[in-house]
C-alpha cells in the first residue's frame, strides 16, 4: 500500500527529477575531469548546511541552501587558489580543501549535538540522505532548478559540445568560455546543494558520474549519450527510492548508488563495443580460424594428389627444417580431436571422422568452385 | 596518565604513521588513490569483522586493507576500459562500494560502530577505554597498533628509500635499471591501506586524508629537498594536532574534526608565507603583469642599441 500513497509518489517524482538532472549533466563532469572536484564540492556543502544550523535561530530550508552554496562556492575558490599559486597538484588541493570542510561541518555537528539535540538528529541526515525529507516546496524549488538547467544546457548545446571536443576552436572563434564554464559550474553547485539533502552529502558525486560512464558504454553520438545518461540517472532514482521505501529500509542514497553501479557493471559487460564482449567474440574468431585453416590445408592436400583422395587416413612426418611448424599443426589436429573431425591413430597416424568429412567435402566443393572461376 | 595526554598520543602516534608514508602519495599525485582506498577499506572491515570479531589484531588489519588494495585494484581495471576517465572510474568505484557497505552495516545491524554517523566522524573519544598491556606499558590498544604501523612504515621507508626516490622522480630510470616501480607502488599503497584501516575507528574516511595529505603538503611548501621535507612533516603535524586537541578539550568539541580543520587552516595560512607559493605575488604586486609590455620594449630596443636609425 506504501507504493500508492501520496508520500511516496512526491519522493518518487523528486527522486526522478534528481536521477534526470544529474544524469543529463554527468556526460559533461565525465569528460572535463570534474568528478573529484564536484565530490568536494557535496562533502564541503555539509559545513556550510552545519554553519547555518548552529548561527541562524529559526532555520528554514531555505537559510540552508543558501549557506551550503556559499561554503560550496567558497570551497572551489579555495581550490582552484591552491592550485594555481602553489607547488600543490589539484588532487592534494581537493584532499585538502575537502578534509577541512568536512571536519569544521563535524565540529560544528558536535556543537549542536550538545546545545540542541533535535536540531542536530535532522543535520545527521544529510550525512547519508533521508528520502522522507522531501516535501512539496523542496521538489517546487528542485523543478525550478532542474528547469534552468535544463534550458541553459540546451540553448548552450552546440558552444558546450564545442567547448568539450575542440577547445582551440571555440577559443578562436571568440566563445565567451570563461563564462559559459563558470555558469555551469555554478548550476552544478546549485543541484548539488539541492539534492544532497535526499542522496546525502557523501554519495551525491557518484550520481553526477554513473550515468555518463554508463551511457558512453552504450552509445557513441553526443546527444544520443546525454538523453540515455538522463534516463539511466531517473532509472536508477526510481528503483533506489523504491528499495529504500521497502521493508528492508536501506538509507535512499546509499541505494540508490548501489543499483546505479549495477547498471554500471551491466553496461560495461554488456554494451556492443564493450571489452569484454569483444574479446570473447575475438577469441572466438580466433579458434574457427584455425578450425578452417587446418581442414582447408588438409583439402587442398587431396585435391593436389587426387590418388589420395579416398584414402581417409593420413600420417604427419616432422620437417626438420621447421619443426615449429608441425607442432603449430599438432596443436590444431589436437583441438579437431576435441571437436570430433578428426581421430588419432597410433604413431602420428590420423583419421578423418564422418563429421570430419562432411566438412572436408563442403570445403573442397567451394574451393574447387575458386579454382574454377 | 590523563585522558587528555592520551587522547593527544593517539592522535600524534595516527598523524605520525599516515603522515610518513603519505609524503610519497603526495609527491606521486596520488592522493586520490588514498582517498579511495579510506573509503573501500570499509567494506573490507564488515568482511574481516565477520571472521575475526577483534578490530586491533593483525590479521583483522591484513585482510581488510587487502580488500581495501583489491577494490582500488578494480579502478585499474576499469581504466582499461574504452571511454573511461580515471578519476570518473575512481570516484565511481570507492562510492560505490562505500554505498554496498552503508547498506551492509544499516540493514544487518552491525555492532562495530555505534552509529551510522560515528563510521564518517570517527570514535576518537571512546578509544583510551579499550587497553592493551604490553611489557609492563598500559596503553589504549590503538596505541599499540599504531606503534607497530609506525615501525612498519618508517621501516619500509628506510629500506626502499633509494627505490622510492627514483621511483617518483625518474620511473624510466628505474625501468632501465630493472626493478619494478609497480612493486613499490603496490608496497606503498598497501602499507597506506595498513595504516588507513588502523585508524579507522579513530578518525573517520574523511578526516583520515587531512592526516595523510595536509601535513605533507605543508611541509612541501616549505622545502624543495625531499629528505628536508621528510622530517619538516612531523614538527608540522605534532603541532597542529597538539593545538586541535587543545582547542577542542577547551570548547568541548570532537576532536577528529577540529584537528582536521586546524590543519586546513595551517595549510592556507602557509600559502601566505612559504617560499613556494606565491599567492602573495599574485596578491599584491601586479607590477609584473604591469611592468611586462614596458619591460619587453626596453628589451627590444637594447637589443637594437647598434643599429644606426636614419
Amino acid at each position: 500500500m506504501i507504493y500508492t500513497s501520496y508520500t511516496f509518489l512526491v519522493i518518487l517524482f523528486g527522486s526522478i527529477v534528481i536521477g534526470a538532472t544529474s544524469g543529463f549533466l554527468s556526460f559533461f563532469v565525465n569528460t572535463k575531469k570534474e568528478s573529484m572536484l564536484i565530490d568536494a564540492v557535496a562533502h564541503c556543502s555539509f559545513a556550510g548546511i552545519a554553519l547555518t544550523f548552529l548561527y541562524v535561530n529559526n532555520v528554514t530550508t531555505f537559510h540552508l541552501y543558501i549557506g551550503a552554496l556559499i561554503a560550496a562556492i567558497l570551497s572551489i575558490f579555495l581550490i582552484y587558489v591552491v592550485k594555481n599559486t602553489s607547488i600543490i597538484t589539484m588532487n592534494s588541493a581537493i584532499g585538502i580543501i575537502l578534509s577541512m570542510m568536512f571536519g569544521l561541518g563535524i565540529s560544528s555537528l558536535s556543537i549542536i549535538q550538545r546545545s540542541n539535540p533535535m536540531n542536530s538528529y535532522s543535520l545527521k541526515h544529510y550525512i547519508f540522505g533521508n528520502i522522507l525529507y522531501l516535501r512539496r516546496e523542496d521538489l517546487v524549488l528542485l523543478l525550478i532548478i532542474s528547469t534552468i538547467t535544463f534550458t541553459f544546457v540546451i540553448i548552450f548545446w552546440k558552444q558546450m559540445k564545442t567547448i568539450l571536443f575542440d577547445f582551440d576552436y571555440a577559443k578562436s572563434i571568440g566563445l565567451p568560455i570563461r563564462y559559459i564554464e563558470l555558469i555551469f559550474l555554478f548550476l552544478l553547485a546549485t543541484i548539488t546543494i539541492v539534492s544532497v539533502e535526499m542522496i546525502g552529502v557523501i554519495m551525491y558525486a557518484g550520481l553526477l558520474i554513473g550515468p555518463g560512464i554508463a551511457a558512453r558504454q552504450i552509445t557513441s553520438s553526443y546527444n544520443r549519450v546525454i538523453i540515455l545518461s538522463s534516463m539511466i540517472g531517473a532509472l536508477s532514482g526510481i528503483i533506489g527510492s523504491t528499495l529504500s521505501a521497502s521493508p528492508l529500509s536501506p538509507p535512499a542514497g546509499p541505494s540508490i548508488i548501489a543499483i546505479l553501479g549495477i547498471i554500471v557493471i551491466l553496461s560495461i559487460v554488456l554494451s556492443r563495443n564493450g571489452e569484454i564482449i569483444s574479446f570473447i567474440k575475438s577469441l572466438l574468431i580466433a579458434r574457427n580460424h584455425n578450425i578452417q585453416n587446418t581442414l582447408s590445408h588438409l583439402t587442398t592436400h587431396m585435391i593436389m594428389n587426387p590418388r589420395d583422395c579416398d584414402i581417409r587416413e593420413f600420417s604427419i612426418k616432422e620437417n626438420q627444417n621447421a619443426p615449429n611448424c608441425c607442432n603449430h599443426l599438432l596443436d590444431n589436429l589436437h583441438l579437431l580431436t576435441k571437436l570430433n573431425y578428426v581421430k588419432p591413430l597410433e604413431q602420428n597416424n590420423w583419421v578423418l571422422t564422418y563429421k570430419g568429412m562432411l566438412m572436408v567435402d563442403e570445403l573442397k566443393t567451394s574451393s574447387q568452385l575458386e579454382v574454377s572461376q | 596518565m590523563s585522558f587528555l595526554f592520551e587522547i593527544s598520543l593517539i592522535v600524534i602516534l595516527i598523524g605520525f604513521a599516515n603522515s610518513s608514508i603519505g609524503v610519497f602519495l603526495v609527491l606521486n599525485d596520488k592522493s586520490m588513490i588514498s582517498f579511495a582506498l579510506s573509503h573501500s577499506v570499509l567494506l573490507g572491515i564488515i568482511i574481516s569483522y565477520g571472521i575475526i570479531p577483534d578490530l586491533y589484531s593483525p590479521i583483522f588489519i591484513i585482510i581488510s586493507s587487502i580488500i581495501g588494495f583489491i577494490i582500488v585494484g578494480i579502478v585499474e581495471l576499469l581504466n582499461k576500459v574504452k571511454f573511461i576517465e580515471y578519476n570518473s572510474a575512481l570516484g565511481f568505484v570507492y562510492l560505490t562500494v562505500f554505498a554496498i557497505s552503508i547498506i551492509l552495516i544499516s540493514t544487518n545491524n552491525l555492532d562495530i560502530y555505534y552509529s551510522l554517523e560515528s563510521i564518517v566522524s570517527g570514535q576518537l573519544l571512546y578509544l583510551p577505554f579499550f587497553r592493551t598491556t604490553y611489557l609492563g606499558i598500559d596503553l589504549p590498544s590503538i596505541a599499540w597498533t599504531m606503534i607497530s604501523l609506525i615501525i612498519l612504515n618508517i621501516g619500509f621507508i628506510i629500506l626502499t628509500w633509494k627505490e622510492l626516490l627514483i621511483t617518483s622522480f625518474d620511473p624510466l630510470y628505474a625501468q632501465l635499471n630493472g626493478f619494478s616501480t609497480q612493486l613499490i607502488t603496490i608496497f606503498t599503497l598497501l602499507l597506506s591501506s595498513m595504516t588507513i584501516v588502523g585508524s579507522y575507528n579513530a578518525v573517520g574516511p574523511m578526516l583520515v586524508i587531512a592526516f595523510i595529505i595536509t601535513p605533507p603538503a605543508i611541509s612541501f611548501l616549505y622545502s624543495n629537498d625531499l629528505k628536508q621535507i621528510f622530517f619538516l612533516t612531523f614538527p608540522i603535524m605534532i603541532f597542529c594536532s597538539l593545538i586541535g586537541v587543545q582547542i577542542a578539550y577547551f570548547f568541548d568539541i570532537s576532536p577528529a574534526g577540529v584537528i582536521a580543520c586546524t590543519f586546513g587552516f595551517f595549510f592556507l595560512l602557509s600559502l601566505f608565507f612559504a617560499p613556494n607559493s606565491n599567492l602573495k605575488k599574485y596578491l599584491f604586486s601586479k607590477s609584473n603583469t604591469v611592468n611586462m609590455p614596458k619591460n619587453i620594449t626596453y628589451d627590444h630596443l637594447d637589443d637594437h642599441k647598434t643599429t644606426v636609425i636614419e
